[in-house]
């Protein structure tokens, strides 16, 4: 049973941080034969959620799957721990459609922990890292605070809110990484020692309350779905537990306690100068931002299957914990609320991610990676995607092997990374549907068929799970041409079926392929009523048909546009390449581009401050050279 | 004050002393409040999860006559028992290993379902006397007005933990230390002294080779837990090690850690390695968790009677280790007995004595 591996002193990589980057990085690279170190402050605080108690959501919801198709582990244990889920905006379109779950936050931690400890090559450790140790430039172990050093090929950075984390809560403030968690305070200093830029970022949480002193006649139920679903492509679906969540709204009460006690708000007081992320404002932004509004959506959500305490989404602040209790008990069901964990507001250091390569190792020190929040995002499901992509690439370029570089046009995840490198943040950075150009393509939905290669690739996936795909995106034409084959008859029978799908009669002939275009029919109707081998098809599978065939238009000229854009991502930029020396860019061009140092000529037009002029001279600089090398050879 | 703050007894410290001293007073009838520092630290096990050795069994029972729910939950989530055998350096070791974070579940489940008990999470940072009770205060600046207030704050006084040359300001690894109350007691003339105690490291029970000769494999139903002894080649670190044993105790059904239990120490983690792989089946352990020493403030002499009140202030109660004790077993009965003295008090009845 016990099999000991004979081991050398040397991991492959060493992840600094237990958190959803930290655990994605860490299984990525064991599972791909890297022998490898995760350690954390806590090993009793792993994979926790200190804010929401939710996975998925819009645009989220695309990164979980996405990472699942290429053999991440977020999605399957979300599916363990699901208190409730649901597919939101159902009666939209399918871009910006997307699986959401409450979560059991403790038994999530529970069974992180358990999956990291049961990989092979995986060791967990607990302790806090306070220097990168760098050999010859490059990356090669870590020192924790009691001393020892340990020694690596590579090492992933997920530090999370941890770097000289503050926090906040009215006027009161301490140092600590999370409530009641202190934080790593030497790991900056380190790190601008080495040359890192280092920014500062706020982030906070909303109070958490007890459910036995909610009146949940004040307000409005919120079940999950009850269709079978699964977060993992991979899992089994099936109908969840559903334990619901509640809607209420503050109100003018609410906002009067806020307005009347404004001075006391840390963001009015000085005492959070840092950039909070403007997507999930706290209540006191609320109403100071939007003084017309009567009222703010406050969603009550369970923390876990047997606890009271209650998590208050719309309620976030930092304000003094009595204050906290009085604007609690303005809104309707709340009146008799007691808080439990009052909210606060934390500061933290994060790395300016432009000092990154597309596969998030740093270019100044090889070998050396970042993931997460240390990047400055927010959300479990970036931190993921991220400590995923690093976690990959460690391993591929120990490996000998080709990165994994994950363009705009084929993954949220591949957003997220050209954002981060080219775009500068003001805030935290949280992914939506709007950011991705190219949405309807990416959808939540077919992630399996877009990521699946990819995850093959790297090995992830096993030959069988990718055979499983291949089959589904088969029977996915298959069925569409299928479709184009029944015919369907402007005979009596066929429009009074017609009438009863609720779509007008037909006058000539067509097919249910063309059926399907109008918006009001669904697949599954035309095919139980016009198909006589109804039977056969996967609901996967007619979903899929229905999508490309309702969208065909829209998918088709999307298609168009990634094909003509990806001209410019088809020209690289070395490495080398002195910017400065270019004549023709404006200075503030020449100054970024050496910055961030971008890849492509695609990727250089979307810095900001690059203007289509500054690409045309690019083009004609790359052209200039690959002539000059045409001759010379 | 707003009504929302105001109970009846005040319990500070969510471990063992402080969440049993939170259901005995509430459960008799007393409108409770118990405030931790972290609601995602109640009842931890950091110095080994085995509970209720045949020395401390009187304890459990005794807890039981007092209709405490506890001994119930240790032997609900108990993963193995450990018959009572003599160890060389420690006496004797015996009782129920249980599911740590099962336990800690267990135990934040059962204070928010009990009636009349508040949970809340903060950091006290002083006690003051009023007409007709305290007044505690909190970090985050809430001030709640109570009739009796009890004491628990564990290892978190003042607290530093160690171990080889480092030292860091916690209450246990990973958490922070409770400063502001502890000074504020001393300025209130309360006395302290240091005190130490120890914990052992947690090692990955993957690197565990159970076919060594020096190890020996004691299965229960579900879950297993070793008896690992010292090498015979091993000497060089003294008498003191010498001839012993280490207990190696499964840290909950969905964790592979193992607690070694006998090895509590402050050792450099070079070192802690170094000793444990002289052990039986331990050549290739990996630690996941070093051990290392909490150095925390306790008070100086008992300044507490028989019923856990406090001499110079009626209406506060001290239990746990702030009383200078050691076990689990008797913070619990401390805390079950500060429980009902401190309801007692209120309403005016004869105090019980321990």
């Amino acid at each position: 049973m016990n099999i000991l591996k004979e081991r050398s002193s040397m991991y492959d990589l060493i992840v600094v941080g237990g958190g959803h980057g930290g655990c994605e990085a860490a299984l990525a690279a064991a599972r791909m034969g890297l022998y490898t170190l995760l350690i954390t402050i806590n090993i009793d605080r792993i994979a926790l959620m200190p804010c929401n108690p939710a996975i998925g959501g819009l645009g989220k919801s695309q990164l979980v799957r996405e990472i699942d198709a290429m053999g991440g582990q977020m999605a399957k244990t979300a599916d363990r721990t699901i208190l409730q889920i649901k597919t939101l905006n159902k009666s939209k379109g399918p871009a910006v459609q997307a699986l959401r779950a409450q979560i059991d936050k403790k038994e999530y931690e529970i069974e992180m922990k358990k999956v990291l400890e049961k990989t092979e090559g995986l060791e967990l450790r607990q302790g806090i890292v306070d220097k990168i140790l760098i050999k010859d430039g490059r990356a090669a172990g870590v020192r924790i605070e009691s001393g020892p050093g340990f020694f690596s090929k590579s090492v992933v950075v997920t530090a999370g809110t941890f770097l000289r984390g503050r926090i906040i809560i009215g006027k009161k403030d301490y140092n600590a990484g999370r409530m009641g968690e202190y934080p790593a305070m030497d790991l900056t200093e380190n790190l601008r020692k080495i040359g890192f830029e280092i920014d500062r970022f706020q982030t906070a949480t909303p109070p958490r309350i007890d459910k036995r002193t909610i009146d949940f006649s004040g307000t409005i139920i919120q079940e999950g779905d009850r269709e079978p679903l699964s977060f993992s492509f991979w899992d089994e679906e099936k109908i969840h537990n559903d334990l619901p969540c509640y809607l209420t709204y503050t109100n003018r009460k609410t906002h009067d306690v806020i307005a009347r006690n404004i001075e006391s708000s840390p963001i009015k007081s000085g005492m959070v100068e840092t950039h909070g992320p403007r997507h999930c404002p706290s209540i006191d932004r609320k109403v100071i931002n939007f003084p017309e509004k009567s009222r703010h959506p406050v969603f009550i959500e369970p923390e876990g299957a047997v606890t009271n305490e209650m998590y208050l989404q719309g309620l976030t602040t930092s304000m003094p914990a009595e204050i906290q209790q009085e604007i609690v008990n303005t809104v309707e069901g709340l009146e008799n609320a007691r808080i439990i964990r009052p909210g606060y507001a934390v500061e933290y250091d994060y790395v300016i991610p432009d000092q990154f390569k597309l596969t998030l190792e740093s270019k100044r020190v090889p070998n050396l990676y970042f993931a997460g929040q240390i990047l400055g995002t927010s959300g479990y499901e970036e931190a993921a995607a991220q400590g995923f992509i690093a976690g990959v690439n460690a391993a591929l370029k120990i490996k000998k092997r080709r990165p994994l570089i994950l363009t705009r046009d084929s993954s949220y995840i591949g957003v997220l990374i050209d954002d981060l490198l080219t775009k500068e943040l003001t805030e935290p950075y949280r992914m939506y549907t709007s950011r991705a150009e190219y949405r309807l393509i990416l959808r939540s939905d077919n992630a399996d068929i877009r990521m699946a290669a990819y995850g093959k690739r790297i090995g992830l996936i096993t030959d069988r799970e990718y055979e499983m795909v291949i089959k589904k995106s088969e029977r996915v034409s298959n069925l569409i041409s299928r479709l184009k084959n029944i015919r369907v008859n402007p005979s009596d029978e066929n429009n009074k079926k017609l009438k009863l799908l609720k779509t007008p009669g037909i006058v000539g002939s067509t097919n249910v392929y063309h059926l399907l275009k109008r918006p009001e029919t669904s697949a599954g109707d035309l095919i139980e009523v016009f198909d006589s081998d109804n039977g056969s098809y996967d609901k996967k599978v007619i979903k899929q048909a229905e999508i490309s065939i309702k969208y065909k238009g829209y998918i088709n000229r999307q298609l168009a546009e990634v094909k003509k854009l990806s001209g410019l991502e088809r020209f690289n930029l070395p490495d080398w390449l002195d910017y400065f020396s270019i004549k023709g860019l404006t200075y503030e061009a020449r100054e970024k581009l050496s910055r961030v140092r971008p890849n492509t000529v695609g990727q250089a037009s979307r810095i900001a401050g690059i203007s289509p002029a500054d690409i045309s001279v690019l083009m004609m600089v790359i052209k200039q050279r690959a002539l000059q090398r045409v001759r010379s050879g | 004050m707003n009504e929302i703050y105001k109970y009846e007894v005040v319990v500070i410290g969510g471990g063992f002393a402080g969440s049993q001293a939170a259901m005995s007073s509430a459960g008799n009838g007393a409108k409770t409040l118990i405030i931790t520092i972290n609601m995602d630290s109640i009842a931890v096990m950091p110095f080994g999860n085995i509970i209720g050795s045949d020395k401390n069994k009187y304890i459990i029972k005794r807890l039981e006559n007092f209709n405490s729910v506890i001994p119930e939950v240790i032997r609900d989530i108990s993963l193995i028992e450990i018959k009572e055998c003599a160890d060389i350096n420690r006496d004797v070791i015996g009782g129920r290993v249980v599911d740590k974070k099962r336990y800690s579940l267990k135990v934040k489940e059962l204070l928010e379902k009990t009636e009349r008990l508040d949970t809340r999470q903060g950091l006290v940072t002083d006690i003051i006397k009023k007409q007709g009770g305290y007044e505690v205060i909190t970090s985050d600046q809430v001030k709640y007005s109570t009739e009796a207030v009890i004491i628990c704050p564990g290892t978190f006084l003042n607290s530093e933990i160690f171990w080889g040359e480092n030292r860091v300001d916690a209450g246990r690894i990973g958490e922070i230390r409770s400063l502001r109350l502890y000074k504020n007691m001393e300025n209130k003339g309360f006395k302290f002294r240091n005190t130490c105690v120890y914990t052992g490291p947690e090692v990955d029970s993957k690197t565990i080779n159970e076919r060594s000769r020096g190890i020996k494999k004691v299965e229960g139903k579900k879950n297993r837990y070793y008896i690992s002894f010292i090498g015979e080649d091993y000497f060089k670190s003294g008498d003191l090690l010498k001839n012993k044993k280490f207990f190696l105790l499964p840290g909950g059904a969905d964790t592979g850690e193992m607690y070694v239990h006998g090895f509590e120490n402050s050792f450099s983690e070079e070192l802690q390695i170094k000793i444990l792989r002289n052990y039986g089946g331990l050549g290739k352990v990996a630690i996941t968790r070093p051990g290392y020493g909490i150095r925390y403030g306790v008070l100086s002499s008992p300044q507490v009677s028989k019923s856990l009140e406090c001499g110079k202030f009626k209406g506060m109660f001290f239990a746990g280790r702030i009383n200078g004790t050691d076990t689990y077993e008797q913070s619990l009965i401390q805390g079950m007995v500060a429980g009902v003295n401190a309801y007692r008090r209120i309403r005016g009845h004869e105090l019980e004595e321990i």
